[in-house]
């Protein structure tokens, strides 16, 4: 019941929102085959799709993780902001042989991302200051700091734009020739690895479930004798390690250095693609999948369209929410079985 | 085989004849922006309005299309899609999206490509940049000519070495007219936010008004916008100062009709249509067009919202600055 459930929103909302095209004059059909065409049309149409899914899953799994720990993390974007600027910056200034070069920079961008969401487990942990307020601050201070070194510090003096030097060769990933220039690396088989060793952890480890436990229920833990403090610190460095992982994919594998504002909202949409995925560490993948595949067809609909722009994602994107979190319609369609609510 | 080609050709006229009563334009071209989007009342806009005019003057098919991309990745993905959809004229407006489309120009051999405001390479390749320096010596001059505090502001979107071209040219132009007039420079912020933030660069351009300053030059993109309203508001609360804006990139006079002082017009419009005249006329050659003031791709605006502002010989004393830089009398540079 669970998987149907978003499953079948999934497929309401996209029926929803293709009709709504119907308005501006457009074939939903027609729509709905360039949608099925860029996102899976050619090797390298897929390509883009898993490129765009990587740091969503990343996020979205971040996200999640927090939430198991009954933390509210709306700081993936701050976090994978500082994990991509220190592995930008590691690779840019640390000579490295090629074999151990990117696990170096995968673990500076973890470490980084992941001290940028402990500080504010730490917070919470011991003053009691709220995640939500201190991760969307966190996240203004992540942005304040990478363009202060974009910027000034370590400024690429070839070009306007606000980014930082290019990483030394050793640290790029290679990009698979299969997909016929769309640049997936290995960090797409990392994200994939990363939500299965996140679900190992959630279900089958002790620390999993403590971490559960605590989320579920803070003060039932503690009186079990779990060090909660302990315990959401040590969720929000995990939480924020996923979201600092985005930069292996992001500036190893894609662009080669560290661009200011170069995501556009991976820590935000990983929100909606955890709940989509309802915090499930695999399920997560698809979702993530699904987002990738929407954001992909939607900036081509501003190519093939005369009317509809790519601003259709965020319309499907809203409806999936909006279905998928409408809990006393389901619980009128879908009935869940007494005695497993 | 000698007559083949004319037969040809006729075969081919009468297929055009027959399925149009009018032969439809059948150049298609694209253009690409950066986040602010075709409507930003500035830079972006005066390109869009090439590509309009294009389109309505039956120079280009209506299957012509505008991308806006958020990410670099956004962008390779509309170059393929261009590509595959028959595009013949790809062009990318803004520094942001040209540096990224340089490096992939290579990939695309059919595509002919029109860069503004970045240099590639390539037998595909038209660049197009601008003396945005020249035009800022110009509105710092204008400025120091027309402040009573000497004190004059520039407001950027964000620190980039654009900014510090320009702001180089509007100091050295102020200090051409009047060497003791003091300049204030002001960020509206740290990220590419910082063109888009109308609110914060009005409060900037408040405090600026604070420190004095009484003519402010916007080089903000979408943000500038809260300076106009920075300027507006002064004026409607009776401050004893008269508090001047400057636009850019296109002529923003008439945003605020008597309280913009002028704007520096970068001619983006003509840019994109002499391209796309070249496309049809099969004339499209590589290279790289720098616009200045000498051949009009920079100038100031005069008209009738502002020509009340400027006495006759202050009028002149302009168009003399402006005709010493075109006759290379008074060399702006870059760098100072």
């Amino acid at each position: 019941m669970t998987i149907l459930r978003p499953i079948l929103a999934t497929i309401l909302s996209l029926v929803l929102g293709l009709l709504a095209t119907s308005l501006f004059h457009e074939s939903p059909l027609h729509i709905f085959k360039i949608f099925l065409q860029s996102g899976f049309g050619s090797a390298y149409d897929f390509g883009m799709t898993l490129t765009y899914s990587v740091p969503l899953i990343l996020t979205g799994l971040s996200v999640s993780l927090a939430f198991k720990a009954g933390l509210f993390n709306i700081g993936a974007e701050g976090q994978l902001t500082m994990g991509a600027l220190a592995v930008a910056v590691f690779a840019a200034l640390v000579p490295l042989p090629s074999l151990i070069a990117p696990l170096a920079g995968a673990l500076v961008a973890a470490c980084a991302g992941g001290i940028w969401g402990a500080l504010v487990g730490f917070l919470k942990a011991r003053r009691g200051a709220h995640e939500v307020i201190m991760t969307i601050m966190m996240n203004f201070i992540a942005a304040g700091i990478s363009s202060y070194v974009a910027v000034y510090l370590l400024k690429d003096p070839n070009t306007q734009n606000p980014q930082t030097l290019p990483i030394l060769p050793a640290f790029s990933l290679t990009q698979y020739s299969l997909f016929n220039g769309a640049p997936v690396t290995f960090a797409l088989f990392l994200s994939l690895l990363i939500a299965v060793v996140c679900w190992l952890y959630l279900y089958r480890t002790p620390y999993g479930f403590e971490l559960r436990a605590v989320g579920e229920n803070e003060h039932a833990s503690s009186t079990a004798g779990i060090g909660v403090q302990k315990v959401q610190i040590l969720a929000m460095f995990f939480s924020g390690a996923l979201a600092g992982l985005v930069g292996v994919g992001e500036v190893m594998g894609r662009v080669g250095c560290f661009k200011l504002d170069f995501s556009p909202g991976y820590g935000f949409t990983g929100i909606a693609v955890a709940f989509l995925g309802r915090c499930h560490p695999l399920a997560i993948i698809f979702s993530g999948l699904l987002f990738g595949a929407i954001q992909k067809g939607a900036s081509d609909l501003e190519i093939f369209t005369q009317n509809v722009t790519s601003d259709l994602a965020l319309v499907l994107q809203a409806l999936i929410i909006l279905v998928v979190s409408a809990d006393g319609l389901w619980e009128k369609w879908i009935p869940v079985k007494k005695g497993k609510a | 085989m000698k007559h083949f080609g004319l037969l040809l050709f006729f075969f081919f006229s009468c297929f055009l004849f027959s399925s149009q009563a009018t032969a439809k334009p059948n150049l298609k071209v694209c253009l690409i922006f950066d986040k602010a989007g075709h409507d930003d009342h500035g830079f972006n806009e005066s390109a869009y309005k090439g590509f309009q005019k294009a389109m309505s003057s039956y120079l280009i098919s209506s299957d012509s299309r505008i991308f806006e991309a958020n990410a670099d990745e956004q962008v390779d993905q509309a170059l393929n899609g261009f590509a595959r959809s028959k595009c013949e004229l790809v062009i990318s407006v803004g520094v942001n999206i040209s540096e990224h489309v340089k490096t992939k120009v290579a990939n695309y051999p059919k595509l002919k490509f029109l860069l503004i405001d970045d240099v590639g390479a390539g037998e595909n390749v038209r660049s197009v940049s601008f003396r945005e320096d020249e035009g800022s010596f110009l509105m710092g001059a204008i400025a120091a000519m027309k402040t009573k505090t000497r004190v004059i502001g520039i407001v950027g979107g964000m620190n980039i070495p654009l900014l510090q071209k320009m702001i180089n040219g509007y100091k050295a132009g102020a200090h051409y007219v009047d060497p003791r007039v003091t300049v204030l420079t002001s960020f509206v912020g740290v990220t590419v936010a910082g063109w888009n933030d109308p609110s914060k660069a009005k409060q900037i351009s408040l405090n600026l008004f604070s420190q004095g300053a009484d003519v402010i030059f916007q080089a903000a993109g979408g943000s500038g916008l809260g300076v106009f309203d920075a300027v507006e508001e002064a004026s409607t609360n009776k401050d004893p100062i008269k508090r001047y804006a400057i636009g850019c990139d296109s002529n923003q006079n008439s945003i605020k009709p008597g309280l913009v002082l002028t704007s520096m017009i970068k001619n983006i419009t003509q840019v994109v249509l002499s391209s796309v005249d070249d496309m049809v006329e099969k004339n499209f050659k590589p290279g790289h067009i720098v616009y200045d003031v000498k051949n009009n791709g920079i100038d100031w605006a005069l008209d009738s919202h502002n020509r009340s502002l400027f006495s006759i010989s202050e009028i002149k004393k302009i168009s003399k600055i402006k005709q010493n830089i075109i006759s290379g009398v008074l060399v702006v540079s870059p760098v100072h």
